[in-house]
């Protein structure tokens, strides 16, 4: 027998109210001075036994039903007498522990991660205090999502090598190892809801049905992680399916403004080694009030390739330029702001750019770091038609304007037979391809350049006098399955209009044409425009739309013509690059349109790409050419620390590449926690020759978890209906023992009746019940 | 509905304060309220012959009977005098108790002075003895019309205390009173049953008649108490700390064996006895007077 709620077994001390009640009605007597004294004495003495007795039995009964009152209370428990035959029943706590980096909130010196420990702690100490027997299995968030679901390589690891404490019987020095354990354990820096660790720990649940199974999930319980629960709610209603009882314990009191960066984004212009760059830097205001004045200090680090030391790879820290700090005048609750600035870097490389954020309770989100490519320069392919490249001169004029004018772009003219003798592999060092004039392509060239688009690449079309359109039709449109925007249908002249005077050019609002609209470039309006080829009037730009015009002429002829295409983009100018069909090449914002062409062309580097905290980092490397062991640069604990890992993959005799990956190593003890941190990595592989090729790119943190509002105990629940949760927080009773062994609450309350009844009955005969007309 | 006897109910009693004027009150409301006048005749003729007993007074004996019949016999006279009536009312500490509008004391006072006044009336001689352990106040027999002051304070001048010693009193009632007349005992009779009883039968072989007004109050005969309560004696150091409700059906069979008892035994001795209740109306102690009267005048 043990009680749930021992600090309420004072209440037993209650059971004496009664008697202390009957002593203090025996000095309350009411008094009368009376004459039959002796019939009085009489009847006593003749009843007096019973008198006694009832009054004795009266007295036991009253207390017996104020300690049955406090034992109900206090949850009285017992083991089942029938199942210890058979073996006793165990209580099984299973807790998850949410170590998202939303939980690193700090209230005063603690934060809700130290508060969930302390739970932790508390339920150990509890379970470990009864005199039943209890089990006691964690499993970190952290740690469920390394089971596979993080998008890795699909070699889960063991589930059971996934928990902390797997059944482990709490005995008395259980929440030693637990403390020890403990210290272990820190805020990663991930964005994890529950779903993983509840599906994870549903099949050690339903593997323990012989016990009395409690599932605890400590968290903070934000709302954007039961945005959409289904499947939490599926793996919920699985648990208690198989008989577990669900708790919910919420590790922070209230919601708490929040600042985060959101993005560092470098804007689309060319990027190249000596050509100033502009980043956007994105901050959002998770609280609901207005921020103002926030400060974003700005640091670059550049890494020079030439000073390369491979033997000590931790030397490689790069040179840190500190910016002037940014201010932002305000940020609207739940808003973003976005602020522009410009960065430079001397010499080629993959360089970075690092964003901070004043302190506040979430730290994770105050930093984002952003690897930005720059290259020597911006290799572009231009195929000119014409015998005498006219339309290529023109072009690269406007990509190459001068010594003194460093646009990054560095432009390579060919002939249209390029395209049919290369590979679409070496298409792939190209930021861009133009076709200019081009007559007509070979089915090899077509497929070249279908492959380079479709891996995202640009492709820009001029046309001109030597274009064959049937051949355009057949084999680059194909009947809207190709490269082209649109089919061709003839040359036509656009005819003056003396009358209107209205400018040729009619641009949508479009990254190409935006520097020339309204009135900030007034001179577009003077380009004159003579001849283009005329699309069939039947055609429209499809409804799904990856096609779209972006400028018609004075006719509403379509003069610009984008579409998507794969992972690139295809844009078709229905006139000549040349000034033969116009004189856009001689006007000066045709330097404007073709440097706005190809930074909307160009493809986005690789490390620009938005990579999470967590997510593995692959190498892909050529089997011909790389040796089979890479080393990775990842981020240390302490900041500006870094961390080599060794990782060597066998080489396959079948295949031209191989994969070299940290993060992801089911074997590792370390698992996800290798790309744990925010920070930016890399990957040293290594050439047959011993040359060292460096990879560089970023990881940041999650900004979605930085919001920190709170869903409320009656959302929660009613989102995961007809799942029933009991739902406390960190500082309530959880009464942990409560449960164990079989709860005598009903058979108490039973008795309980049955007492009072009792007593009724007996107050009754001992005649304690006033009757009518009594005198009291 | 009109009540003729609403000013001999206790609440109307309880507002006359003065004892004389209250058994005027009560006598005359009870008479009003009567269809008939009560018969009281008198007579100083022949009523009987009794065969002599030694002891017998020489100068009744009829001897003319002798001469004829050659026995003894003495004659029996009514009484010169009308009617003797001497009221023994116990003024004993256990007649203070009473919740209601009179106690037991009052109510046996004012029952007392208003037979008193219904005999002085008749120009009957009337007398009174208050006592509780020993006599207390004595007025002698009178047949004067303003004799009920002298009895009513005598009463007025009582007050209760000490216990109740019967048969030490009634026996020295019967040596003080040789002469035959009406005794009437007005107490609640809480003392030794065998000494009450006994005083009675001496009374009673003293040739008086004797009628009993037991006065008991509601609360003793119903016992309506509850809740913890301390009883403690009137006349006696005992208490008792009880819840009433427990004790309260033993008390009344004991308080009914007490009454059956009494009834039984004065039934035996006859002696006339009525229980009267301190909540009912003074006509009760009245008719039970009238109804001896005129039970002893059938009986001659």
């Amino acid at each position: 027998m043990q009680f749930v709620y021992t600090a309420l077994t004072w209440g037993f001390l209650l059971a004496l109210v009664p008697l202390a009640i009957h002593l203090i009605n025996m000095m309350r007597h009411h008094r009368v001075r009376w004459a039959a004294m002796d019939f009085l004495l009489a009847s006593y003495k003749k009843h007096r036994k019973w008198i006694w007795l009832k009054q004795l039995l009266l007295l036991l009964m009253r207390m017996a039903a104020v300690a049955l009152v406090v034992a109900m209370l206090a949850k009285l428990v017992s083991r089942n007498q029938w199942s210890a035959l058979l073996g006793s029943k165990a209580t099984h706590h299973f807790v998850l522990l949410d170590d998202s980096y939303s939980m690193s909130d700090r209230t005063g010196a603690a934060t809700a991660f130290d508060a969930a420990g302390q739970v932790m702690a508390r339920i150990a100490a509890e379970a470990g205090q009864s005199d039943f027997q209890h089990k006691f299995t964690l499993l970190r968030y952290s740690q469920a999502l390394s089971n596979g679901s993080a998008g890795g390589n699909g070699q889960d690891k063991p589930a059971d090598t996934l928990l902390d404490f797997n059944a482990e019987t709490v005995d008395a020095n259980f929440d030693v190892r637990l403390e020890e354990k403990r210290r272990g354990f820190e805020v990663t820096e991930l964005s994890i809801g529950p779903t993983a660790a509840l599906q994870l720990i549903r099949q050690f649940v339903t593997d323990a049905t012989q016990d009395q199974n409690i599932v605890y999930v400590l968290s903070d319980f934000r709302a954007i992680d039961w945005e959409a629960p289904t499947a939490a709610k599926e793996a919920l209603k699985q648990l208690q399916a198989s008989g577990a009882e669900v708790r919910f314990v919420r590790c922070v009191r209230n919601a708490q403004a929040n600042l985060g960066i959101e993005a560092i984004e470098p804007t689309g212009d060319t990027r190249a080694a000596g050509v100033p760059l502009f980043v956007n830097v994105t901050v959002r205001n998770h609280g609901d009030q207005a921020v103002r004045r926030v400060q974003v200090k700005l640091r670059t680090t550049f890494f020079d390739a030439s000073q390369l030391n491979t033997a000590a790879p931790q030397a490689n820290v790069g040179v840190s330029e500190d910016l002037p700090v940014v201010l932002i005048d305000e940020i609207p609750p739940g808003e973003t702001a976005t602020e522009r600035v410009q960065v430079y870097f001397p010499a080629p490389g993959q360089h970075v750019v690092e964003a901070t954020l004043p302190d506040d309770p979430i730290a994770a989100d105050n930093h984002r770091f952003s690897v930005i490519d720059f290259p020597a320069g911006e290799p572009v392919l231009v195929i000119d038609g014409n015998a005498q490249q006219r339309n290529a001169f023109y072009l690269t004029s406007a990509f190459e304007p001068g010594a003194r004018a460093n646009t990054g772009i560095r432009p390579e003219v060919q002939s249209p037979d390029y395209l049919r003798d290369t590979t679409a592999a070496a298409l792939q060092r190209f930021r861009t391809i133009y076709l200019l004039d081009v007559p007509q392509l070979d089915a090899r060239g077509v497929k070249n350049l279908e492959a380079y688009v479709r891996g995202g690449g640009g492709l820009g079309i001029f046309l001109g006098p030597n274009v064959n359109y049937a051949s355009y039709n057949s084999t680059l449109y194909r009947a809207g399955q190709g490269l082209l925007p649109a089919p061709l249908d003839r040359e036509d002249e656009l005819l003056a209009d003396p009358i209107e005077h209205k400018p040729d050019i009619e641009a949508e609002r479009h990254p190409i044409f935006a520097p020339l609209l309204d009135e900030q470039n007034p001179l577009i309006r003077l380009v004159n425009i003579e001849r283009y080829v005329r699309v069939p009037a039947s055609w429209q730009p499809a409804k799904d739309g990856t096609a779209r015009v972006l400028a018609r002429l004075r006719n509403l002829a379509p003069l610009a013509i984008e579409q998507a295409y794969g992972e690139g983009r295809v844009v078709l100018f229905t006139t000549t690059a040349a000034p033969d069909w116009n004189g856009w090449a001689n006007d000066p914002t045709f330097v404007v349109l073709a440097l706005k062409l190809q930074s909307y062309l160009a493809r986005p580097p690789a490390s620009d790409q938005a990579r999470r905290v967590g997510t593995p980092i692959v190498v892909e490397l050529e089997t011909s050419r790389y040796r089979p062991e890479v080393k990775f640069l990842v981020p240390g604990p302490r900041a500006g620390n870094r961390i080599v890992i060794e990782r060597a993959t066998a080489p396959p005799t079948d295949a031209t590449t191989f994969t070299v990956a940290v993060g992801q190593s089911p074997t590792s003890p370390t698992g996800i926690g290798e790309t744990g941190r925010a920070g930016y990595y890399d990957a040293w592989p290594t050439t047959l020759e011993g040359q060292v090729t460096p990879r560089r790119l970023a990881l940041n943190v999650e900004p979605r978890e930085g919001h920190l509002a709170l869903l409320e105990p009656s959302a929660i629940t009613s989102k995961l209906a007809p799942a029933k949760i009991e739902f406390s927080h960190f500082d309530d009773d959880l009464g942990v023992t409560g449960d164990a062994g079989n709860n005598l609450s009903l058979p108490l309350l039973g008795l309980l009746v049955a007492l009072l009844l009792g007593e009724q009955l007996l107050a009754y005969s001992a005649s304690y019940h006033s009757l009518p007309q009594m005198v009291h | 509905m009109h009540d003729s006897k609403r000013f001999l109910h206790p609440e109307a009693i309880k507002r006359i304060a003065r004892l004389d004027l209250r058994a005027r009150h009560v006598v005359e409301g009870f008479l009003s309220g009567m269809h008939r006048s009560p018969y009281f005749g008198q007579s100083v003729e022949f009523l009987q012959h009794r065969e002599y007993v030694m002891g017998d007074d020489l100068r009744h004996v009829d001897w003319k009977v002798w001469a004829r019949q050659d026995r003894l016999y003495v004659k029996q006279f009514e009484e010169e005098t009308n009617l003797r009536c001497t009221f023994l009312v116990d003024v004993s500490r256990s007649m203070e108790y009473g919740r209601g509008p009179l106690n037991k004391y009052e109510y046996a006072c004012t029952a007392a002075a208003s037979l008193a006044y219904l005999v002085l009336r008749q120009q009957d001689a009337a007398g009174c003895v208050s006592f509780d352990d020993k006599i207390r106040q004595r007025v002698p027999l009178r047949s004067k019309r303003n004799h009920l002051l002298a009895i009513a304070e005598a009463l007025a001048v009582s007050e209760p205390q000490d216990k109740t010693d019967m048969f030490a009193i009634l026996s020295g009632v019967a040596e003080t009173y040789p002469r035959r007349g009406m005794m009437v005992l007005v107490s609640d009779l809480l003392t030794d049953q065998g000494l009450l009883l006994k005083g009675l039968k001496l009374l009673r072989q003293r040739g008086h008649d004797v009628l009993v007004l037991h006065i008991m109050d509601d609360d003793e005969l119903d016992f309506p108490f509850a809740g913890p309560t301390r009883f403690e004696g009137l006349e006696s150091p005992d208490f008792l700390n009880c819840n009433p409700r427990a004790l309260r059906d033993g008390y009344l069979e004991a308080v009914q064996q007490f009454l059956d008892h009494i009834r039984r035994e004065c039934a035996k001795n006859s002696v006339d006895y009525q229980l009267i209740r301190t909540s009912e109306p003074l006509d009760a102690a009245l008719v039970t007077f009238i109804s001896r009267r005129l039970g002893s005048m059938s009986r001659k």
